[in-house]
């Protein structure tokens, strides 16, 4: 953006938010802060401006950056679901893009506030963040960075081992008293974090602090893996609907043109949430009306949306397919609509996660902590069970075992502390 | 409305510190995997050319997975039933749907340079042996330092420009640069041997030495060729071949001759020593004679290859003997070689293309102690 662009900037903002009222949508206070390219690919590694640290995210930060100082890629949009709600915008971006942005972040903003699944959320999680990376920031000078580490990458391997089901524990009261202090929900089999933080004598309390907070990190980002689809196509759907508003002319035309083309670019393997997104909230629109658009924004996430209204000319207009691997090569196989849709929809289960059930079983006096997959059709990667096994293990500090079929043959990883031994369950 | 904010983020750094944080966990790995990166084939073959990408385990971020071999996905695009979009490995993880275990692993990037640093950091040169003061020293400069103060040919530019640049943000001041924000580099004067260093490069072509042995030996010179060279301006290296009889031959043939015979070691100590006497006078050069051998020697020659290894010894900076046995076993001629009583003479065993950091970690080091050992 050129100097003379933030009133541009302002201005647009400001006409914006009054039209998406107009319009019925009901976004949080936002919040636009521009900032330079390193920025946001740093808030982009993390996930969020104020969480702690840690070299995984550092290495999503210089991917991202990379790819940027490539020419490669363009984050075009990073939004923080929060109230207020902050977006953050490159100022190396046009004042075009950044318009479009805004318009893209009211929507993500709206969906955030009214859609089911974000109900439970934090809403204050900008702070509850920094809490927590500040009380990181003190473990890490009483214990030592590599022993913080070694529990955060732990956390981190088993982080989608949460039940997004249990009732939330809610927003934490004030700034908490400290380690550990936290209130305990009712448990769940599929809660292998909320297990631990529970049961693992193993455990200091500051150990615990870090696993519980993870946990709750994961389950504040949980919504938006469920909704993706959903989310990115409600807010191009509104930016689209933002920029036609404008009349725009000449040059800028052209560039929302070519910006448009981008965002919808297909992958050959990947399906590209906006654009399928898009498709199915116009189609929507087409079919049966605005109103019907505002009760699905409210009342579903991915997976009920697209079984109620994913249809084979939605599957012919982005040309959606499916692919599996015979041999050593990657084939497409299918173009129809209803075996498409129940391979979407199962991979949604559990944000594309294998589920597992978390029990305790009695060895010669030794509590075996065993994660039972529950299986339905689909094998685990087996170098990962063994590369993450270690991670379970140093959490529960003691033996860990993995429970799942093979070639239709029960099996059970047995991890001891040094090695994995794979036996044959009866 | 909302907000609009232009913060000042320039002290904003958590990703560049979680990135230094990612980073030194790339080199520790590769330190901690060092004896199989500088045996890397791709790495060796292309004389240090390649940028190799190894992989790195502890980089990986594990997590419990589907197996996306076994899986169908969505994909979009113009394609028909039946039609092939990828193979697999296609593309790699950037653009691929992952594969079979494997193939998340996360492969780092590494230059030979930093190979190089972290592995010359636990070498170090011999004792050198006192040359002419003449020939022996010449007054280098190594720009050590930043400071305030100095000379304006010295004037660093760009951090001076720097730190005008820092302190007008800070300050909220146009950019102008002031007398606190010179910055000029200084010069410590260091001496080093001006003399050139020679290598030897010694080994049996015999019949017996196969394709894994003279990998040994190549990948040894290499970083045997490399490390001198940071110590010395001028480094060559002539390679020298033996079965019964010794020969100088360049550096393509040295890996590749094979012949058939017998085995007479005593050959191309002899060589070495007439080359040296004719074209290394050890005033101005310091003579490294390398023999890489797997220990077959003709019996009766055992004790001549002592007598000459003992008068070379009287000149050269190092003389070392590499033998290359798979099965640990110590030849008959590297038992022979143990009655050599100088501290220039050492000798290895390696067993194993691990080995080979062991073994250079075992000839370039200090002091005098252990001429002999076994190796992995």
């Amino acid at each position: 953006m050129r100097p003379d662009d933030y009133a541009r900037f302002e201005k647009t903002a400001s006409w914006m938010e009054e039209k998406a009222r107009e319009w019925g949508l009901s976004p949080f206070p936002m919040r636009y802060e521009i900032c330079p390219a390193d920025v946001v690919y740093s808030i982009a590694g993390f996930g969020m401006p104020t969480r702690f640290t840690h070299w995984s995210f550092g290495k999503h930060y210089y991917r991202q950056k990379l790819d940027f100082d490539y020419g490669l890629s363009r984050i075009y949009e990073l939004v923080v679901n929060n109230n207020p709600c902050y977006a953050f915008f490159l100022d190396s971006n046009t004042i075009l893009q950044n318009e479009m942005i805004v318009g893209h972040v009211l929507g993500h903003s709206d969906f955030f506030r009214n859609n089911g699944r974000f109900m439970q959320t934090n809403r204050n999680m900008v702070e509850t963040m920094a809490a927590t990376a500040e009380r990181f920031r003190g473990y890490e000078e009483r214990y030592g960075i590599d022993r913080v580490e070694r529990i955060v990458d732990s956390a981190l391997a088993v982080a989608e081992h949460v039940d997004p089901s249990l009732e939330m524990v809610g927003i934490r009261s004030g700034d908490g008293d400290g380690e550990g202090a936290k209130p305990r929900p009712s448990e769940s089999p599929r809660d292998l974090l909320l297990f631990l933080q529970n049961h693992s004598a193993h455990l200091q309390d500051w150990e615990r602090d870090i696993v519980a907070s993870i946990r709750e990190e994961m389950l504040y980002f949980w919504p938006q893996m469920e909704t993706k689809i959903m989310n990115e196509g409600w807010a191009t759907y509104w930016h689209t609907k933002f920029m036609q508003e404008m009349d725009l002319t000449g040059e800028d035309a052209i560039e929302f043109a070519k910006l448009t083309a981008n965002v919808s670019q297909r992958n050959r393997f990947h399906l590209n949430p906006y654009n399928v997104g898009l498709a199915i909230w116009n189609d929507i629109r087409n079919r049966y009306g605005e109103d019907e658009m505002f009760i699905a924004r409210e009342s579903d996430s991915d997976t009920s949306f697209l079984r109620n209204y994913l249809t084979q000319e939605i599957v012919d207009e982005c040309d959606l397919y499916l692919y599996e691997k015979r041999d050593n090569e990657w084939v497409v196989v299918e173009k129809d609509v209803k075996v498409i849709r129940d391979v979407l929809v199962r991979q949604r289960v559990h944000a594309g996660f294998p589920t597992f059930d978390v029990s305790l079983r009695d060895d010669d006096g030794r509590a075996v902590l065993t994660l039972t997959h529950a299986y339905e059709g689909t094998e685990l990667d087996e170098g990962y069970v063994r590369k993450t096994l270690p991670h379970v293990h140093r959490l529960w500090g003691g033996q860990v075992s993995v429970i799942t079929v093979v070639e239709g043959q029960l099996v059970e990883y047995v991890y001891d502390g040094s090695s994995t031994t794979l036996v044959h369950a009866s | 409305m909302g907000i609009v904010s232009r913060e000042d983020w320039s002290l904003h750094r958590k990703g560049q510190q979680a990135q230094a944080r990612h980073e030194a966990k790339v080199k520790e790995a590769i330190r901690d995997n060092l004896r199989n990166v500088i045996a890397n084939d791709g790495l060796i073959l292309s004389d240090g050319k390649q940028v190799i990408r190894i992989p790195v385990h502890s980089l990986d971020e594990p997590h419990f997975h589907f197996n996306r071999g076994k899986q169908k996905h969505v994909g979009q695009g113009k394609a028909k039933t039946g039609q092939v979009i990828g193979r697999s490995g296609d593309g790699n993880s950037a653009e691929g749907p992952g594969d079979a275990p494997g193939e998340h692993v996360v492969e780092s990037e590494i230059t030979i340079d930093e190979i190089e640093e972290i592995l010359f950091a636990s070498l170090e040169l011999p004792n050198l042996r006192p040359k002419p003061k003449t020939a022996m020293q010449v007054e280098g400069e190594d720009w050590t330092d930043v400071r305030r103060r100095g000379i304006q040919s010295n004037l660093d530019r760009k951090r001076t420009f720097m730190e005008a640049m820092k302190r007008s943000q800070r300050q909220g001041a146009l950019l102008r640069i002031t007398e606190d924000d010179l910055r000029f580099r200084t010069y410590e004067e260091v001496v080093r041997p001006q003399t050139g260093a020679v290598i030897f490069a010694m080994m049996d072509v015999s019949a017996s030495m196969g394709e894994f042995e003279k990998y040994v030996a190549r990948t040894f010179f290499f970083w045997m060729e490399r490390f001198l060279s940071k110590h010395y301006p001028h480094v060559e290296i002539r390679y020298l071949v033996h079965h019964t009889e010794a020969a100088e031959v360049t550096k393509s043939d040295f890996y590749r001759l094979r012949e058939s015979g017998g085995t007479k070691c005593s050959s191309v100590y002899e060589l070495a020593l007439q080359l040296m006497e004719r074209e290394y006078p050890t005033d101005a050069w310091n003579v490294y004679p390398m023999h890489v051998s797997d220990g077959d020697n003709n019996g009766s020659d055992n004790e001549e290859v002592v007598r000459i290894v003992e008068k070379l010894c009287e000149s050269v900076s190092l003389l070392g003997y590499l033998e290359v046995q798979p099965n640990r076993r110590a030849s008959t001629l590297s038992k022979q070689l143990e009655e050599v009583d100088s501290p220039y003479f050492r000798s290895y065993r390696v067993a194993s293309r691990a080995g080979i950091l062991e073994a250079l970690l075992h000839f370039f080091k200090q002091g005098t102690e252990g001429k002999e050992a076994g190796g992995r």
